[in-house]
């Protein structure tokens, strides 16, 4: 079984100390004081209105964007100390709007990094076949495509394999869902939640749908302007949002919720 | 009209070679350096303001100048490399360009996504920017293409051969059939460049190894067709003794023509009669066995260059030319202390040998419509004078900026007059039309007694005397059959032939190489009878 494959390295913990970006010099901060910690195998969520700092926060634990102070620790280890290249590689990074390579085939989108880590041709090639069989695409059908002929669904489960091809123990997911059809997106959520539990990955996902947080975060991290305004589980914060901010963020969901019971209460009172 | 025609295809195989061999390795060159300094300056940007400031700068230098300035830039060079060179030049700015704006204009999302998974600077560059950026960097470079193909028609007078010598030739000799010829050849060349880079660049788009091997095929067969039958003309073969020996041995003695096995290059200046001595010095050079090639239509201190550094073996100059323009001697003398002098100065300055007079004189003479003469009752240069303000002097170029013209404009009083420069071939037509009053016409040429000009005498002898004069190279003047070959020119060709030699092209409208041939004939009858 793939997930039982020695190549994932086991989970990992991750955790964000005091983490602050300024891109002025200190004048003002797109991320200030953020912290918080996932224990082995955790998705945690990053949820808030765009340009709360929730992509900026997940950059800096790849080092895509390199903080202005604080620490991000994997496995209790400074990232800042780590060689940049090999962080990266170690990490799976699903992009915001898919980011595959369109001139390179499927194939060569998903081997990228199996080929810079330079493994053997035979390696990568059963990797690849591997991936695509874990995200539910036919190799045979797709593997020599481009991406501009799969449609946004296909695509990002691309992105998916893509991530995993290295045997990361931790991802990064920004925005993995936003611009899919509702059914598309049921499927891949589920499809992605049962593979990074059946690995045991520790993740990072980024959205700035609240409902989405609630159905796949065991843990969330709620943020407003460059600051997390509460956290905890999808329960604790049903149950006790805290800041006003998470309140509101909760009302649409919690409306959208009622309105459906409502419906098939009405239904079922008409029969 | 047919022989004309059948005379250009003959010279197309050496012309298309020399154009292509220019253009393919101007522009393999230039990409070589703009592509590197494109990426480079879009990792530093400190370096992406001068580098493209510079090659907009080349752009805006005419391209015709930019070609002229390599050869003193050079040290007097001609030929092949200053034309390489500008060229070179000026297909940086739209490979620069467009590899600039190529890789900044890659989608910020898609460097971001190469970083994230991880890959180098470098991997980035290779396996994502410089990809995506392909189809704008390959049609910067056929622009590129395109420029310097149409540019490469402009390097002959800087020596180096091209289809622009059909261009340069046709618009000397009014041969409109030859500019035709060059601007076909020369346009269709660009257009299939343009189209098998296009090709190459569909099939790297596309991944297709079939329309891949069409083009490469496509572009080895225009490399080795236009390179290879020339090949041996544009590369010079040996010019050892050894060579020369050896085939004397293999022939029988005295069957043995003078100059086999040697390379000669011949040089000429831009007009008619300079054309024709090219092609007569030519013919007899071949005639002795050597393999000949012209380097025609160049400005005379270019001409006067390339022969004193041995890129030109012979040409024929101007006693007076060399008089005024070379030796910068203000004051004419006598015409034959004039040859003495000019030649001793050529031997000791330069190691550049006169061979003599060729026996006509082509001197710089005012000429004037006849009519538009007596309706101001102008019957020599001093008459000019009180209507200088009123009157504009036609000529060529080169004229104006020389010695003489100040002289003449000095002794005579012509300081009001205007000036208008034209290219030499149509200023008889222009004074004859009245677009202009006076011109600096060549006292050889046939449409001075064709369109009834009246030239005005020079009582104060102002212009010097003007005979024309072989000149060997300082290689040359040591070629012992080499001057043989040419010795029985000396003294052959007298005012009337050249003038009726430079008719048959410029009235008659016959090919230069029928002139010359026609040239060559008369000069052996004249030899025949004098003995």
């Amino acid at each position: 079984m793939l997930w039982s494959s020695p190549r994932y390295t086991p989970s990992v913990t991750l955790e964000l100390r005091n983490v602050g970006k300024s891109y002025d010099g200190g004048l003002s901060f797109a991320v200030e004081d953020v912290g918080f910690a996932a224990e082995p195998g955790e998705l945690v969520v990053l949820v808030g209105e765009s340009g709360c700092g929730k992509t900026t926060t997940l950059k800096t634990i790849n080092r895509l964007v390199e903080p202005t102070h604080g620490q991000v620790l994997i496995d209790g280890s400074d990232v800042a100390e780590r060689e940049v290249v090999e962080l990266r590689r170690s990490i799976g990074y699903v992009f915001q709007g898919i980011g595959l390579f369109p001139h390179l085939s499927i194939v060569r989108n998903v081997g990228i990094i199996p080929t810079l880590l330079g493994w053997d041709e035979e390696r990568i090639s059963d990797r690849i076949a591997e991936l695509l069989e874990l995200v539910h695409l036919d190799s045979e059908e797709y593997g020599s495509r481009m991406p501009a002929e799969l449609s946004g669904g296909q695509r990002q489960r691309v992105g998916f394999a893509r991530a995993l091809a290295a045997g990361p123990s931790l991802m990064l997911l920004d925005e993995p869902f936003g611009a899919l059809d509702p059914i598309t997106r049921d499927d891949l959520r589920t499809d992605f939640r049962m593979i990074q539990r059946e690995l045991g990955l520790t993740a990072v996902l980024v959205t700035h749908d609240m409902t989405e947080a609630l159905l796949m975060g065991d843990r969330i991290i709620v943020m407003r302007g460059g600051r997390v305004v509460g956290q905890g589980s999808p329960r604790e914060i049903l149950r006790d949002p805290g800041h006003p901010y998470v309140a509101r963020l909760m009302e649409s969901p919690t409306r959208q919720a009622e309105q459906l019971a409502a419906m098939s209460d009405d239904d079922r009172n008409q029969k | 009209m047919n022989s004309n025609l059948a005379d250009r295809f003959a010279e197309l195989p050496y012309l298309l070679a020399g154009h292509l061999l220019l253009s393919v390795s101007a522009l393999v060159i230039g990409i070589a350096i703009s592509v590197p300094l494109g990426i480079a300056a879009t990792r530093h940007p400190r370096l992406r303001g001068p580098a493209l400031t510079f090659a907009g700068l080349i752009q805006t230098v005419p391209s015709m100048a930019l070609l002229a300035l390599m050869v003193p830039l050079l040290g007097g060079m001609i030929g092949f490399v200053p034309a390489f060179i500008a060229l070179t030049l000026y297909s940086m700015l739209p490979v620069l360009r467009n590899t600039v704006t190529g890789i900044l204009e890659i989608d910020p999302a898609m460097t971001e996504a190469a970083r994230g998974v991880g890959m180098t600077d470098r991997q980035s560059l290779l396996w994502v920017e410089l990809p995506l950026a392909a189809p704008i960097i390959i049609a910067g470079i056929r622009t590129a293409t395109v420029w310097v193909v149409g540019m490469a028609t402009l390097s002959t007078p800087v020596g180096a051969p091209s289809l622009g010598n059909y261009i340069f030739l046709g618009l000397q000799t009014r041969n409109w059939i030859a500019v035709s010829f060059g601007c076909f050849f020369a346009a269709a060349l660009a257009i299939v460049l343009d189209q098998l880079i296009r090709l190459m660049e569909k099939a790297a788009r596309l991944r297709s190894p079939r329309l891949a091997w069409a083009a490469g095929i496509g572009l080895m067969v225009i490399l080795f067709g236009g390179l290879l039958p020339a090949a041996t003309r544009l590369v010079p073969g040996p010019r050892s003794l050894e060579v020369l020996t050896i085939q004397a041995e293999e022939v029988e003695e005295g069957s043995q023509p003078l100059l086999t096995g040697q390379n000669l290059f011949v040089g000429s200046k831009g007009f008619t009669e300079q054309y024709i001595l090219a092609e007569l010095l030519s013919l007899e050079l071949e005639s002795a066995g050597a393999t000949v090639q012209q380097r025609p239509n160049m400005g005379s201190t270019v001409l006067f260059d390339a022969l004193r550094s041995n890129t030109v073996d012979v040409s024929v100059d101007y006693s007076g030319t060399i008089w005024a323009a070379i030796m910068k001697r203000p004051e004419p003398i006598d015409r034959t202390e004039m040859l003495i002098e000019v030649a001793k100065f050529l031997k000791d300055e330069y190691g550049v040998i006169s061979l003599g007079r060729l026996g006509f004189e082509n001197a710089y003479a005012l000429a004037m419509n006849r009519d538009r003469a007596r309706e101001l009752g102008v019957q020599n240069i001093a008459d000019l004078g009180p209507f200088a303000d009123r009157l504009t002097l036609g000529g060529d170029p080169e004229f104006f900026g020389r010695l003489e013209w100040s002289r003449v404009r000095e002794i005579y009083g012509l300081d009001a007059m205007r000036t208008r420069g034209m290219d030499s071939t149509f200023m008889y037509g222009a004074v004859r039309d009245g677009m202009v009053d006076v011109i600096t016409a060549y006292s050889t040429d046939g449409r001075i007694t064709a369109f009834d000009l009246f030239v005005l005498r020079d009582p104060k002898q102002a212009f010097p005397p003007y005979d024309a004069i072989v000149l060997l190279s300082p290689r040359a003047a040591k070629n012992q059959q080499l001057i043989g070959t040419l010795l029985p020119l000396v003294n052959a060709v007298t005012n009337d032939m050249m003038r009726s030699a430079n008719e048959m092209v410029d009235i008659d409208g016959l090919s230069v190489e029928r002139a010359a041939a026609e040239l060559q004939l008369r000069i052996g009858n004249r030899n025949l009878n004098q003995r």
